[in-house]
């Protein structure tokens, strides 16, 4: 096999760049953030494993930012264990108005006069939205099973060790992450 | 709550097959979203990569690492390998030198002992007498 080239390695990180900040956005929530992990993982496999066979660049880039996205967790909850002693000093008012419930997001389209009267891609905009918001809504291991097997499409044992679960784990949260996400959009009015 | 749920999962024989369909459903629509990202994000993305790719770990930084690496580990290799014949080798050659001339001396002590016996031997006095201290007293006073 061979080291991937620059060109190359410019294609398989603008091949997978979108889909790699969507994932970041469902789980963090927040666009400059996820971006900044995109980044940073982007920087990462590039310093680290620049070298390597392109073929082998996309399992280690998932599990970069899998990693990157845990660490930020990691970080934030320390953050707020931190900040939370300090929260009476603040206006809650103003911190909660930054932070968009993806509930909310469901339920602003649900029974949207102008969503129902606006072009199919406006209808579809909202569609994704919602389907967004409902991604976004779900437990982050869920999240996280649903997103690797079905749409970076790894088998349930790649799954597992990206995971670090076992085999049993991935399928039930998967089937709980359809189950779901199902739900979540038949309350919506959508069905798939 | 039924009543809201799609038939396919209102079917229990048909569950797996229906989550599977439902999920690349699923797939087919996040990847519409991941194309419908703003103009203003994909700049972001555009220039993060841009910045990545600079930092390339390149093949040839690789190479010359290796390279280098490998002269280095050649460089030590001779050093360890050297240092000891370094010092080995004079010490051996003082050591034989060492023998040779202790060697050349043992000799010259033999030969040296054995003509003066030849010398005593065939002297006109027989050996009693020079063995004799009364005798070598006369001689020294004689002198």
């Amino acid at each position: 096999m061979c080291m991937a080239t620059a060109l190359e390695l410019d294609q398989f990180l603008a091949r997978i760049e979108r889909k790699a900040f969507k994932q970041a956005v469902y789980a963090v929530r927040e666009e400059q953030a996820a971006l900044d992990l995109v980044q940073d993982a982007m920087i990462r496999v590039s310093t680290k494993y620049g070298d390597r066979p392109v073929e082998e660049l996309g399992p280690l880039f998932t599990r970069i930012l899998q990693n990157a996205t845990l660490d930020y967790f990691r970080r934030e909850k320390v953050r707020k264990m931190w900040m939370s002693p300090l929260s009476i000093f603040t206006n809650d008012d103003a911190e909660g108005g930054n932070d968009t419930d993806p509930m909310e997001i469901i339920a602003a389209a649900e029974g949207s006069e102008q969503a129902e009267s606006a072009s199919d891609k406006v209808e579809r905009s909202q569609t994704l939205k919602i389907i967004d918001a409902a991604l976004q809504n779900l437990p982050e291991r869920q999240r996280q099973a649903f997103v690797l097997r079905y749409w970076e499409e790894l088998d349930v044992a790649e799954t597992a060790k990206m995971m670090g679960c076992s085999e049993g784990s991935v399928k039930t949260h998967c089937s709980r992450a359809n189950h779901s996400l199902a739900k979540m959009m038949a309350a919506q009015g959508i069905t798939l | 709550m039924n009543e809201l749920k799609p038939n396919y999962f209102s079917v229990s024989k048909q569950t797996a097959l229906d989550e599977h369909a439902f999920a690349i459903k699923m797939k087919h629509a996040l990847n519409d979203s991941a194309q419908a990202l703003p103009q203003a994000t994909l700049d972001k993305l555009y220039a993060a990569r841009r910045q990545a790719v600079a930092q390339r770990k390149s093949a040839h930084s690789h190479s010359a690492g290796f390279l280098s690496g490998l002269i280095q580990k050649s460089k030590n290799v001779l050093q360890h390998t050297l240092s000891p014949l370094a010092f080995a080798v004079p010490a051996m050659v003082v050591g034989v030198g060492l023998l040779i001339f202790s060697d050349n001396n043992a000799d010259s002590y033999v030969q040296t002992v054995a003509e003066i016996d030849s010398q005593v031997l065939t002297h006109d006095l027989p050996i009693d007498a020079l063995l004799d201290k009364g005798f070598v007293r006369y001689v020294q006073v004689g002198e």
